[in-house]
């Protein structure tokens, strides 16, 4: 019935996973008066909790994957990935390096892409204007990250996702 | 018409608060969002999956809202005062205890914060409501509201309310309770989907509360307590637009010192003036 | 008629007795619950009858008091020279020297050494059901105290002769007869604050002694004065007789009633009074000891409301309720909160209880009866705690929530019903705020009294929900739950049952009981309408951390405490100068 409310109202997180800060000022930028994202009802939340599109800079690295994995499964659904920048992407710049996991969507599913290094305002905004598009078809089910993902304990009843993101040593 | 008052309340608040947005939005420059923005946030909120921390949390939450409610209704059916002021404080203690049951570090400073902030405007609600009683010899809300306007005669008292409303709406310079981005919201870190959507009512309807103390200062002149109502409005938001939050220290130190001066100051002046 | 006073008198008395020889565990609790309910019944059969009772005491009975009074003083005098200290000998000598004064110069004429008037009725109330709840509860509490069963039949059967005194006092008509009673709690908490008989437990209760016993010094000066003055030694008679020209008797009590209520400079005695076993100091703090000093200065209040005196004693307990408040945010001892607190509420009370005006006497008598039963609730809590839980500082106390959400229960509503709605002692706070407000416009000095009313009420509500910070926070491990016991358990349902009892006297609108009793009750139901939701965890910017949350306490350096000290000794020397002036 509010599904349509959705698009209306669509409360943003912003991650920076190890980028060069250079798309995390696009994005502010976007969110700042000059471009007015407010008009769409978009807030900058900044508590995972409460938001809806996870808009996620840099290529992800060592050091932030279970950052990642613990803040996305923190996200109630229906939720939406953006992954900004051509580093959240794929890498970008940093691709193959000792440090970093090329892009994103390694560990957590991405719903948009959005390239550009840096990217510019516009085009986040049309990449979360896609991402809409899409938190409007989704359901409530509940979406596991790809990696790190330790255990989901639903009994009967109760669904406790407390452990849902685990630790790199777990995982070994 | 007492009891639709109280049941219109936070759709009233609601509306208020997404004019609010817009008259911000407006003051920057902005286009801003729809004056119904607010309920579109708490419909989406509905559509979401429920989480929770654990059910005691959750629970405050919901009861924080209903004893907030409460209040306002005591408000519209004009009773004792300072029966309104303290069910709002009970109000705010369960929020507080709320944002002390769950182990989370912004939920704890935002909890502290909030209970210093109650500290500093409690005493200056209580005075104020004093002073009326001592310009009129009652406390009941619905004598204030068939007597004279009162802010001739205590407009100290109106400057200390003024004084303490930032804090009650979270507003620069006073804001450092919620400090978006720096402590996430405080207490209402931990909510999220349909019992954020309780937490959201029960700020909006702050608004009214606030504002509806405000409205007592116009007295049976209900034109005048509209008109101080929506100078406030203006003045409290050109003042959140225009100043940078302060630490919640020299908030309190600022209001406690300043506010209480002026609320006491008032009440010298309703007596010899 | 006599049957129930006597009862009501001698019930206390039976119990001491009882628990004396009582061995079997069986017994003592049985007696528990007996005396308990007894107590209770005649309490409340006394409240209900409508006029004042007036008892006289034949000549026997007078001398045996006179031979009472000197072998306490005597007693007193040999404790202070086995320990030493100048203090308590000097005291107790000087007492003795002013109680033979007295004696020479005893006033012809008799009266009624008893008279049982509506506030005794009301203190009946207080002390026996809420002093009954704690004689039950130390049962249980002393099967986990290390001492030998006769000691432990010995500290149960002082309790309940607490008890009897404390009935005697309130209804006492006699001055003499009242410092009897006066200085026979002071022998009884010397007694079991020091009652572990471990260095720190003899020093407080010297300490309490020597404290205590200028209370004496000071009740006896009143009653020289009022022979000189007014040349009776009753109370009735005073307060008929009283010409606000000669107020100094008055002021000499009044400090009396300062010394008691342990507010400050004398606040060291009562917070000495932790080391002892804590229902102890349940017993001190709530329904005993330093009630007598609201209950003496509301029996002075239609003499003293109205005058100079009056407004000083109300401004020294305003400023007692605000800087008791403000001391005990810089705590971290539970026990210790909970006694600063206690001092600043009777500050309170004090302040309220010299203000002229037909409600003075309500308001006390339902803040006296609401903060017992409050603080009884939270000290037996701090009783179950250090026993069960082995907890005794705010900062160990991180897991009760898991633990034991009932008595997380109990601890958070003596909390909301010290300070919010719709409690009693937030309704007396309420009534107060609305009486100072009336009475500014006689008199602009209670203004003070009402912005030290104001910040002082918020600064509890600090003190308390910064507190509740520590004991709240979920584990989110499953740690062991632990079983409150029944032994441990009762006194506390009775409380609790007592408090919202209470509440339909005040007359407080039954929509607001049910609102709290929702408050209360609904987390457990709501717990199992919640299972369908998703547990998440709490957020910290992704970090793993574990969150440990401690108490903040805002403090006071010791140069500001000294300084406040010395102000408050000056505050109370001025006294009788003010009732002399006036
Ligand atoms: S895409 Fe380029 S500009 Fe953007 S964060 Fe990555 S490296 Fe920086």
């Amino acid at each position: 019935m509010f599904k349509k409310y959705r698009k209306k109202s669509p409360w943003i997180l912003h991650y920076n996973a190890g980028s060069c800060n250079g798309c995390d000022i696009e994005i502010l930028a976007s969110l700042a008066p000059k471009y007015d994202l407010e008009r769409f009802g978009v807030i900058n939340t900044g508590n995972p909790k409460q938001s809806d599109i996870l808009l996620i800079t840099g290529p992800i690295t060592k050091r932030s994957r279970e950052r990642v994995v613990e803040i996305y499964s923190q996200m109630p659904e229906p939720k939406v990935v953006i992954a900004t920048g051509s580093c959240a992407c794929t890498g970008g710049v940093f691709r193959n390096m000792y440090n970093v996991e090329d892009g994103v969507d390694r560990y957590i599913p991405v719903d948009v892409y959005v390239t550009g290094c840096a990217t510019t305002p516009e085009m986040i905004i049309d990449g979360v204007v896609e991402g809409l598009k899409i938190l409007e078809k989704k359901d409530k089910t509940i979406e596991k990250p790809l990696q790190l993902f330790k255990n989901l304990l639903t009994k009967e009843k109760e669904t406790n996702r407390r452990d849902m993101a685990g630790t790199i040593n777990e995982q070994k | 018409m007492s009891l639709l008052l109280t049941l219109l309340a936070p759709i009233f608040a609601t509306l208020l608060y997404g004019f609010e947005r817009v008259l911000k939005a407006k003051m920057q420059r902005r286009v801003g969002p729809p004056m119904l923005q607010p309920f579109y946030d708490m419909f989406k909120l509905a559509d979401k999956r429920v989480f929770i921390v654990h059910s005691f949390h959750a629970w405050l939450g919901v009861l924080h809202f209903l004893l907030l409610w409460l209040s306002i209704g005591a408000i519209m059916y004009g009773v004792h005062l300072l029966f309104v002021i303290f069910m709002h404080l009970f109000a705010l203690i369960t929020l507080v205890i709320a944002g002390f049951s769950v182990r989370s570090v912004f939920s704890h400073v935002g909890a502290n914060r909030e209970l210093i902030a109650l500290v500093v405007y409690e005493p200056i609600l209580i005075l104020i409501a004093v002073s009326f009683f001592l310009s009129l010899g009652s406390f009941e809300i619905s004598q204030i509201l068939s007597s004279d306007p009162l802010i001739y005669s205590m407009p100290l008292g109106f400057l200390a309310l003024l004084m303490i409303i930032p804090i009650k709406l979270k507003k620069s310079p006073f804001d450092s309770v919620e400090a978006h981005q720096e402590i996430v919201g405080g207490v209402e870190i931990e909510y999220s989907g349909l019992f954020y959507e309780f937490i959201y009512g029960a700020k909006v309807l702050e608004y009214v509360f606030i504002y509806a103390f405000v409205f007592l200062f116009g007295g049976n002149n209900y034109l005048l307590g509209a008109i101080l109502v929506a100078l406030s409005f203006l003045v409290i938001n050109l003042v959140d637009n225009s100043t940078a939050r302060v630490k919640y220290q020299d908030m309190s130190r600022i209001v406690l010192i300043g506010a209480t001066l002026l609320a006491t100051l008032n009440i010298l002046g309703v007596l010899y003036v | 008629m006599n049957i129930l006073l006597v009862s009501h008198f001698l019930m206390p008395l039976f119990a001491a007795i009882w628990f004396l020889f009582a061995s079997s565990k069986q017994a003592k609790q049985a007696g528990g619950y007996l005396f308990l309910f007894g107590l209770s019944a005649t309490s409340l059969a006394l409240f209900a009858t409508p006029h004042d009772i007036a008892i006289e005491i034949g000549a026997l009975a007078k001398t045996v008091l006179i031979i009472l009074d000197v072998a306490l003083l005597l007693y007193f005098a040999k404790v202070g020279f086995q320990a030493k200290m100048v203090k308590i000998y000097a005291l107790a000598l000087l007492q003795l020297f002013l109680y033979t004064l007295i004696e020479l110069r005893l006033p012809e004429g008799g009266g009624a050494a008893f008279v049982i008037d509506d506030l005794a009725k009301v203190m009946f109330l207080l002390i026996n059901m809420v002093g009954g709840a704690i004689g039950l509860f130390s049962i249980r509490y002393l099967e986990e105290e290390k001492m030998s069963p006769r000691r432990k039949a010995l500290f149960q059967s002082y309790l309940y002769i607490f008890l009897a005194v404390m009935s005697l006092a309130v209804s006492a008509n006699s001055l003499l007869i009242f410092f009897l009673c006066f200085e026979i709690t002071t022998l009884f908490s010397f007694l079991l604050i020091g009652f572990r008989k471990d260095a720190q437990a003899k020093h407080n209760a010297n300490r309490a002694l020597w404290m205590n016993q200028i209370g004496g010094v000071a009740i006896l000066l009143g009653v020289i004065y009022s022979i000189q003055y007014y040349n009776t030694l009753y109370f009735s008679d005073l307060l008929a007789l009283a010409n606000p020209y000669f107020m100094l008797p008055f002021a000499y009590i009044a400090m009396a009633a300062f010394v008691k209520a342990a507010s400050m400079p004398f606040n060291s005695w009562l917070l000495g009074a932790m080391v002892a076993p804590t229902p102890v100091s349940a017993m001190l703090h709530s329904a005993t000891m330093v009630k007598i000093a609201p209950f003496l200065i509301l029996k002075l209040s239609p003499v003293i409301a109205g005058t100079v005196l009056g407004s000083y004693i109300t401004l020294i307990g305003s400023a007692v309720f605000v800087v008791g408040s403000f001391l005990a945010l810089s705590k971290d001892f539970f026990k210790e909160i909970l006694g600063l607190s206690t001092i600043a509420l009777l500050g309170l009370m004090i302040a309220l209880a010299t203000i002229e005006s037909a409600q003075t006497f309500f308001i006390v008598t339902t803040l006296m009866l609401f903060h017992g039963i409050s603080k009884a609730m939270l000290f037996l809590s701090a009783g179950i705690l250090e026993k069960e839980f082995h907890y005794k500082f705010v900062n160990d106390f991180k897991d009760l929530f898991t633990r034991s959400p009932l008595l997380l229960t109990f601890i958070l509503f003596g909390f909301a019903s010290l300070t919010l709605p719709p409690f009693g002692v937030f309704m007396g706070k309420l009534m107060a705020i609305e009486l100072l407000s009336a009475s500014i416009l006689e008199n602009p000095l209670y203004l003070i009294a009402l912005v030290f009313l104001a910040v002082g009420s918020t600064l509890l509500v600090l003190l308390y929900f910064k507190v509740t910070a520590t004991l709240i926070a979920k584990e989110t491990t499953n740690k062991e739950k632990k079983r409150l016991e029944l032994g441990f358990s009762s006194p506390l349902f009775f409380l609790l049952f007592l408090s919202f009892i209470a509440l339909f006297t005040l007359g407080v609108p039954l929509v607001l009981v049910s609102v709290v009793a929702v408050v209360v009750g609904a987390p457990f139901i709501f717990r199992q309408i919640s299972l369908s939701f998703d547990r998440v965890k709490e957020y910290a910017c992704g970090e793993k951390i574990d969150f440990v949350p401690v108490l903040y306490t805002f403090d006071t350096t010791e140069k500001q405490k000294q300084r406040l000290t010395k102000l408050f000794i000056a505050l109370f020397v001025l006294i009788p100068f003010i009732g002399a002036a006036s």
